[in-house]
C-alpha cells in the first residue's frame, strides 16, 4: 500500500510541476500574444490553423495562440460570457448571419482593413466584420452507398424514412443554423411543417459540425449537412471521388465566414494586421484545402484543381444580415418544438 | 447546541454550525439568484412577458420536463424488472467467482460515466459487435442515440445497484423461512407468494424511487447520447441554454423547475423508501430447495452469464481500445498531464469539502436527540434537491457579472462535486459515529480522555473505515466528472474528463479511448488510495 501511495503522490507532484511548467507565458513572455478565438475545426491538424500561425507568427514577431470552444457560434457565446475580461483580440469564424447579434453584444472594434476588393457572391461593406472565406451549405452523402439521391429539398423531406441524415445544432452551430435558415427561407410559415417532416429521418443532432462530420464518415448515417465544398477534401486529401454533395433544385443557403477585433483586445495593431494576413495572398491560398471552403480573394488560376470542378448551386440563399435576427429566433424556436416530439 | 460548553465552541460549535449553514445558504443564494433571473423586471429585454411560468407555455421545456420523467420512469423500471431474476439467481447460488462478479457490479459507483458511456459505444454502436450482429441477422438498423441510448446507458449504471439492494433482501430473509419453506414442500409459486413477494414489496418502490431519482437529474448520459431535442432531459436543457444559447433566463427557468421537481421526488422517495443496511454481506446464498431442477439451474446460469456479458462486455471494450489508443497514438503528454493534475486538484478539494460538511453535520447528528434531530437532515436535504448543475446554473447566475467564471471553474467543480457526495458520506459516517457514541460514549468520559486522546485512541481506529470510503467515492466521482465541469469549464484548461469530451467532439475516438483509460486508471487509484490505504486493510 504504502508504494501505491508513495506512486501516486510522484504522479500528483510531477503532473503539478508539468501543469505549471507548461503555462505559455513561461516560454512567451518576451513576445506579445495574439489570442485567437476560433472553432474547433479550424484548429485541428488537418484545419487551417496550423499553418495560418506558422505564416502569420513569421511576419508579425509574435505567438498566435488558438482557443477553440466548440462550434462556431459555441465559440461566440463563450466571448459573449467572458465578455469585457476576455483574453481573446481576434473572434474567427462568426457567421454572417450572427452579425446582428454580434453587433448588439457591443464586443467587436470597427478596423480599418478594405473588404471591397474581396470576391464574394453577395455585396459585403462592413467596417467590422472581415469575410474570409465562404461557402453553400449542402448534404452530403457517399455515392456508393445512397442511390436514390433528392435532388430538391422538396424531395429530401418526402424521402422514404430509412434515408437518415445527421444535422447540427442551431443553437451551437453555424452549419446548424444555416439549415434552419434554408427551411426559413424555403418555406417560410410552412418550415415547422417541414422539420416535423424530417423529423424521423435525423439520426442526430450534434452540437458542431466536426461531430456530425464524424458521425458520417463513421457511417452512422447517410448524409451530413455540410458544405458543397466538402467533397473538395477527399478528393484531395484521400483520392476519393465518392463522396458528393446533393445540390437542391431551390437553391442552397450560404454561409460568409467572418474574423473581427474584440474591444477588449490588448494588441489591436496585431489583430489588425492578422485579420490582413487572413484575406492576404499567403492564407487565401492555405483556406481551400484546409477549411474546404472558397477563398475570398484568390485568382481562379491559383485554386486548386478539386475546387475549379465542384458542382455550383444554381441559386444562392442568404437573409438579409439586418433582418436574420428575428427570423432565427422564431425559427428556432419552431425547430425546438418540432423536434422535441 | 447552545448547551455546549464554551471551550468546545472553537472545536465544535463553529464547524457544526458552518456545516449546517454553509450548504442552505448556498442553495437559497442560488435559489435567489434563479428567480431574479427568470423573473426580469419589467424594463428586462426579455420577450415573452414576465411571467415566472409563462416558460410552460413553451412546448419545447413541456417535452424537456416530460421527456425527464419518461426516460427516468423507463430506466426505472427497466432496472427494477432486469434486477428480479439476476438478484433470484445471484441469492440462489453459490459458485466460484461470485464474490469477483458482486465486485463487479461496484464498479460503475467509481467508473467513470464518460468512460462507461465510451464503452457502451465501441459495444452497442453502429461499429460495434452487437449492431453487425443484429443487421447481419436482418432485424433492421437501430441506433444507440436518443432514448434508446440513454435507456441502455441508464440499465447499465443502475442495474447493478438495483441488484446489490434486492440481493440484501433475498439474504435478510430469516433461514428459518427457508427452512419452514422446505419442510413444508412449497413450490416456487407459493414460495414467491409468502416469503419473496413480503420482502420485495417493501424494498421495491425503495429501489424504484432511488433509480428513478439517479436517472431524472442523470447528465453526462444525456449529453452523450441525447439525440437533439427530441432527447433532452431538463438537466441537458439548462445546460444548453447557458453553453449553446446564451439564454440565461431559459437557464433559470428550467433550473427552478428542476429543483421543485428533485423536491417533489425526494419528498416521495422519502415516504416509499426505507432504510436498508447498507453492510457488505452480499456473500452466501439463501438455502432454498425449490429451485434445485436442472431448468431452473441452467436458467439462473443463464441470466447471471447475460448480465454478467451486458455488464463486462463495454468496460472490456473500453480497455482494449483505450490500451491500443495509449499505444498506438502519440500522448499528447503536454494535455493529458496539466489536465489529469487539474482534475486531481479538483478531487482533493471536494474530499475537503465533503469533509469539511460531512463530519461536523454527523457530530451534530448524533448530539441532538428528537426534532432537532431531523432538522440536521435539513443541508442535505437541500443538496440533494439541487442537482450540481441547477445550483452551478444559479452560481453562474450570481457570479458572472462579477467575476469571469473562468478563473473559479475549478474551485466551483470541487465545490459542487463535494457538495454532491456529502448525502452519500452522511450514509456511511452518521451511523459509525452514533456507534461510537452508543459504544465508547461513557468510557471517554469515565476515563476523562482529553479530546484529542479520545480522537486517537478512540474516533480515528473506528471510523478511518467510512471516512477512507467516503473520501474514496468522493474522489471517484469527482475525477469522473463530467457535470460540473462542462458548465464552467474553459476550453483551454480542461480537466481530464472535459479533455476527452473535446477528443469525443472533435472524433478523435481513438485517442479520447486512450484518455478514458487513463482517467479510469486515475479516478481507481485515488479510490483505493483513500479506501484502503487511509481505512487500512483489515480494519472490521
Amino acid at each position: 500500500m504504502k508504494a501505491l501511495t508513495l506512486a501516486l503522490l510522484a504522479t500528483t507532484g510531477m503532473a503539478i510541476v508539468a501543469s505549471l511548467a507548461s503555462t505559455p507565458s513561461a516560454f512567451a513572455a518576451d513576445k506579445p500574444t495574439l489570442t485567437v478565438y476560433a472553432y474547433d475545426s479550424f484548429n485541428t491538424e488537418w484545419g487551417p490553423g496550423p499553418a495560418i500561425k506558422e505564416g502569420f507568427e513569421k511576419t508579425c514577431d509574435c505567438v498566435v495562440e488558438y482557443v477553440a470552444p466548440g462550434d462556431a457560434t459555441e465559440t461566440f457565446n463563450r466571448l459573449r460570457l467572458e465578455g469585457s475580461s476576455s483574453k481573446a483580440d481576434v473572434l474567427l469564424g462568426l457567421d454572417s448571419n450572427l452579425v446582428a447579434d454580434a453587433d448588439k453584444s457591443g464586443l467587436f472594434e470597427p478596423n480599418s482593413i478594405a473588404v471591397d476588393g474581396l470576391k464574394l457572391p453577395v455585396v459585403w461593406n462592413s467596417s467590422t466584420y472581415v469575410p474570409f472565406d465562404w461557402g453553400y451549405f449542402a448534404f452530403v452523402y457517399d455515392s456508393d452507398k445512397v442511390k436514390t439521391v433528392p435532388t430538391s429539398f422538396e424531395e429530401l423531406v418526402n424521402a422514404p424514412d430509412d434515408l437518415k441524415i445527421v444535422i447540427e445544432d442551431p443553437r451551437s452551430s453555424t452549419p446548424g443554423l444555416g439549415l434552419l435558415l434554408w427551411v426559413k427561407n424555403l418555406y417560410g410559415e410552412r418550415a415547422d411543417e417541414i422539420w416535423q417532416k424530417l423529423s424521423p429521418r435525423i439520426v442526430t443532432v450534434t452540437k458542431g459540425w466536426s461531430e456530425a462530420y464524424g458521425m458520417f464518415l463513421e457511417g452512422q448515417a447517410d448524409m451530413v449537412l455540410s458544405y458543397t465544398t466538402s467533397p473538395a477534401y477527399h478528393i484531395e486529401a484521400e483520392n476519393k471521388t465518392n463522396y458528393k454533395a446533393a445540390l437542391f433544385s431551390e437553391g442552397h443557403y450560404m454561409q460568409v465566414e467572418l474574423a473581427a477585433v474584440t474591444k477588449s483586445s490588448q494588441n489591436k495593431a496585431l489583430a489588425n494586421q492578422f485579420l490582413s494576413y487572413l484575406i492576404g495572398p499567403e492564407a487565401q491560398k492555405i483556406i481551400p484545402t484546409t477549411n474546404w471552403m472558397y477563398p475570398v480573394a484568390l485568382p481562379d488560376a491559383d485554386w486548386p484543381a478539386s475546387f475549379k470542378d465542384l458542382a455550383r448551386p444554381g441559386k444562392a440563399l442568404l437573409f438579409d444580415t439586418g433582418k436574420v435576427s428575428n427570423i432565427r429566433k422564431v425559427a428556432l424556436d419552431e425547430w425546438l418544438g418540432a423536434l422535441s416530439k | 447546541m447552545l448547551k455546549l460548553a464554551r471551550r468546545q465552541l472553537f472545536a465544535f460549535g463553529i464547524p457544526a454550525a458552518f456545516a449546517f449553514l454553509a450548504p442552505l445558504i448556498l442553495v437559497l443564494a442560488s435559489l435567489a439568484a434563479l428567480w431574479s433571473m427568470a423573473v426580469p423586471d419589467t424594463g428586462g429585454d426579455a420577450a415573452g412577458g414576465g411571467f415566472p411560468f409563462a416558460v410552460l407555455d413553451d412546448i419545447y421545456v413541456r417535452r424537456a420536463i416530460s421527456f425527464t420523467l419518461m426516460q427516468a420512469a423507463l430506466s426505472a423500471i427497466l432496472s427494477t424488472l432486469l434486477a428480479l431474476p439476476l438478484a433470484r439467481a445471484l441469492a440462489s447460488r453459490d459458485f466460484f467467482g461470485k464474490t469477483a462478479i458482486l465486485s463487479l457490479f461496484g464498479a460503475p459507483f467509481i467508473l467513470p460515466v464518460i468512460v462507461a458511456i465510451l464503452g457502451l459505444l465501441a459495444v452497442w454502436g453502429k461499429t460495434g459487435p452487437v449492431h453487425g450482429l443484429v443487421t447481419g441477422l436482418g432485424y433492421g438498423d437501430f441506433s444507440i442515440y436518443g432514448l434508446s441510448g440513454i435507456l441502455l446507458a441508464h440499465v447499465f449504471f443502475n442495474l447493478p445497484l438495483a441488484c446489490r439492494i434486492l440481493l440484501q433482501g433475498w439474504l435478510a430473509i430469516p433461514p428459518e423461512q427457508w427452512r419452514l419453506a422446505t419442510q413444508l414442500g412449497m413450490g416456487s409459486g407459493a414460495i414467491a407468494r409468502h416469503i419473496e413477494w413480503p420482502m420485495l414489496k417493501e424494498r421495491l418502490p425503495g429501489v424504484f424511487a432511488i433509480v428513478f431519482l439517479l436517472c431524472a437529474t442523470s447528465f453526462t448520459v444525456v449529453l452523450a447520447l441525447g439525440g437533439g431535442p427530441k432527447a433532452t432531459t431538463i438537466e441537458l436543457a439548462i445546460y444548453q441554454a447557458i453553453r449553446y444559447d446564451f439564454d440565461l433566463q431559459r437557464a433559470a427557468l428550467l433550473a427552478f423547475l428542476q429543483i421543485l421537481l428533485c423536491a417533489g421526488l425526494a419528498l416521495v422517495s422519502r415516504l416509499i423508501a426505507r432504510d436498508h443496511d447498507t453492510g457488505d454481506s452480499l456473500g452466501g446464498a439463501v438455502p432454498r430447495g425449490d429451485r434445485s431442477s436442472r431448468l431452473a439451474r441452467s436458467f439462473d446460469g443463464a441470466v447471471i452469464t447475460l448480465a454478467l456479458i451486458f455488464l463486462a462486455l463495454p468496460l472490456l471494450a473500453a480497455f482494449i481500445r483505450g490500451m491500443q489508443g495509449l499505444l498506438a497514438y502519440d500522448l499528447e503528454i503536454s494535455a493529458l498531464l496539466p489536465a489529469t493534475a487539474r482534475s486531481i486538484a479538483v478531487a482533493l478539494g471536494s474530499c475537503a469539502v465533503m469533509g469539511l460538511i460531512s463530519l461536523p453535520l454527523a457530530q451534530l447528528s448524533i448530539h441532538l436527540k428528537g426534532k432537532t434531530k431531523r432538522l440536521v437532515e435539513l443541508p442535505g436535504f437541500a443538496i440533494m434537491v439541487a442537482p450540481p448543475i441547477a445550483l452551478g446554473a444559479g452560481l453562474f447566475i450570481l457570479l458572472n457579472q462579477h467575476i469571469p467564471i473562468d478563473r473559479l471553474a475549478l474551485p466551483l467543480t470541487a465545490l459542487l462535486n463535494g457538495l454532491q457526495a456529502v448525502p452519500f458520506a452522511l450514509i456511511l459516517i452518521g451511523p459509525a459515529m452514533g456507534q461510537i457514541k452508543r459504544d465508547h460514549g461513557r468510557q471517554i468520559q469515565q476515563l476523562g480522555m482529553s479530546r484529542s486522546t479520545a480522537i486517537r485512541l478512540v474516533h480515528w481506529p473506528l471510523m478511518r473505515k467510512p471516512i477512507g470510503l467516503s473520501l474514496g467515492i468522493t474522489a471517484a466521482l469527482s475525477i469522473g466528472d463530467l457535470g460540473v465541469i462542462a458548465l464552467f469549464g474553459s476550453p483551454t484548461a480542461p480537466t481530464l474528463p472535459l479533455y476527452l469530451y473535446q477528443q469525443m467532439g472533435a472524433y478523435r475516438m481513438d485517442q479520447a479511448y486512450g484518455s478514458g483509460l487513463l482517467l479510469t486508471a486515475v479516478a481507481f487509484a485515488f479510490f483505493l488510495l483513500f479506501d484502503k490505504g487511509l481505512a487500512g486493510r483489515d480494519q472490521t
